[in-house]
């Protein structure tokens, strides 16, 4: 049980990542990373709708008929980034304000529509809320990363501080997004399939250390 | 199919189902809208708080009624002055300017100009904030709060001071007052419609000193 926990989280987290891995919520990816703070805020809102409404769907699974699943899930999910547009307006109107028209885009998302067609509509309350917990990490995570970078290089700020006085202000404008996007694909594909490759070989030579060590055993009872 | 059936049929099942979560949704929702209501007050409030990076003192209201607000009109663009505030001691004038018909989209955005008044002139700006903006202003998030300070530096008080206007394009070079260039990088049309509400704000406070109103 602990380990299918563990395999969702990693999934979500790493080897299924939505950003990185699977490219999904290119638009809200794109347009709100010019700054590492505002990615954060769009990570963070992400992650909240898309754990709640893996948890309402995922509960409400057995009730709705197969035929109208779609228009009930999306009005779920409207709902909820309805709540959350009021509530941002009400208490951290700053974020609200810098989010601009991408907060209501939320309800489009094909991340959080595709989690709950793919995995919350199909298991159970507690597997769904892991799954939406850790998928909105890895968006969250792999927003910030880009945010970051494209915050350091294009105005030379870390999270709004000062690091240096110069600043490339390509990297901070939409064609900056899509080359720091493709690059970071890249590297993290790279970095992930070089991960992969070294288990491989490790879970190989310990086959093959087991096979031998048999044949051996074999030689001397033969 | 026989009425008996259809009650008894996936179709009412989904009728049902769908309704049932619209209603609840709704309902949800509806109570949600008036506990996290923002009031004109508190929109109000929030803007002061912004300026004044703390609580605003008492300020003078000069424009009461909507008979009260002007419209300014520079290079194409229009500027609505909905409301302008003015300090106890009289040397800050707080506008909020509308900038309308020229920003993406043909959309609009609203600013609060705060502007420093000495020997009835209107010396500098002392600080801009975005209020609100439309839906269709999707790249607003390029007019930062660094952006607008730029209004603000000593490199364009001779603008302010000297009568001039902010234009997102260079106009004509042989009228100076039109050769102040201010645009955001990838965000030209919402330039424009900040340009505008800008210009209408320091228009005012010329006919405010200027004793026109």
């Amino acid at each position: 049980m602990k380990n299918k926990y563990g395999k969702i989280t990693l999934d979500g987290l790493i080897f299924n990542n939505p950003t990185f891995v699977l490219v999904l919520g290119t638009c809200p990816t794109l347009a709100m990373t010019s700054n590492a703070s505002d990615a954060f805020g769009m990570g963070i809102s992400v992650l909240v709708v898309l754990t709640l409404s893996n948890i309402i769907i995922s509960a409400l699974r057995r009730i709705i008929p197969n035929a109208v699943r779609i228009p009930a899930f999306i009005v779920i999910i409207a709902t909820l980034v309805t709540l959350l547009k009021l509530f941002l307006n009400k208490f951290i109107p700053d974020l609200y304000a810098s989010m601009g028209t991408f907060l209501p885009l939320i309800v489009v998302n094909c991340m959080i529509l595709g989690r709950a067609e793919a995995y919350a509509s199909k298991n159970g309350v507690l597997a769904s809320a892991v799954d939406g917990i850790a998928n909105g990490i890895g968006f969250t995570v792999s927003l910030v990363a880009m945010g970051i970078i494209r915050e350091f290089i294009g105005s030379g700020s870390i999270f709004g501080l000062q690091i240096m006085d110069f600043g490339i202000s390509f990297f901070a404008m939409p064609m900056g997004a899509f080359m720091v996007y493709g690059i970071c694909i890249a590297l993290f594909v790279y970095i992930l399939e070089s991960i992969q490759r070294a288990m491989r070989i490790k879970k190989t030579k310990r086959l093959h250390g087991e096979l031998l060590n048999g044949e051996e055993l074999n030689k001397e009872e033969a | 199919m026989k009425i008996k059936e259809f009650f008894k049929s996936n179709s009412f099942k989904c009728i049902i189902v769908l309704l049932s979560i619209a209603l609840v949704c709704g309902s949800i929702l509806a109570i949600c809208n008036d506990l996290f209501y923002v009031s004109d007050a508190e929109m109000f409030a929030r803007s002061m708080s912004k300026i004044y990076e703390g609580d605003a003192t008492k300020l003078n209201d000069l424009i009461q009624t909507e008979g009260d607000q002007k419209t300014y009109k520079t290079y194409n663009c229009e500027a609505i002055v909905l409301d302008a505030q003015l300090s106890p001691d009289g040397k800050t004038l707080l506008v909020q300017s509308k900038g309308s018909k020229c920003g993406y989209q043909g959309g609009s955005l609203v600013l609060w100009v705060s502007m420093k008044i000495e020997n009835d002139t209107l010396s500098g700006i002392n600080k801009i904030i975005v209020d609100s903006y439309d839906s269709s202003q999707t790249l607003i998030g390029s007019i930062s709060a660094e952006y607008l300070a730029e209004y603000c530096s000593d490199k364009y008080l001779s603008v302010v001071t000297g009568g001039g206007h902010f234009s997102n394009v260079k106009m004509d070079k042989n009228n100076n007052k039109a050769e102040t260039e201010m645009v955001a990088s990838g965000a030209t049309y919402t330039s424009a419609a900040v340009n505008s509400a800008i210009n209408g704000a320091m228009d005012y406070a010329r006919d405010y000193v200027g004793g026109t109103l």
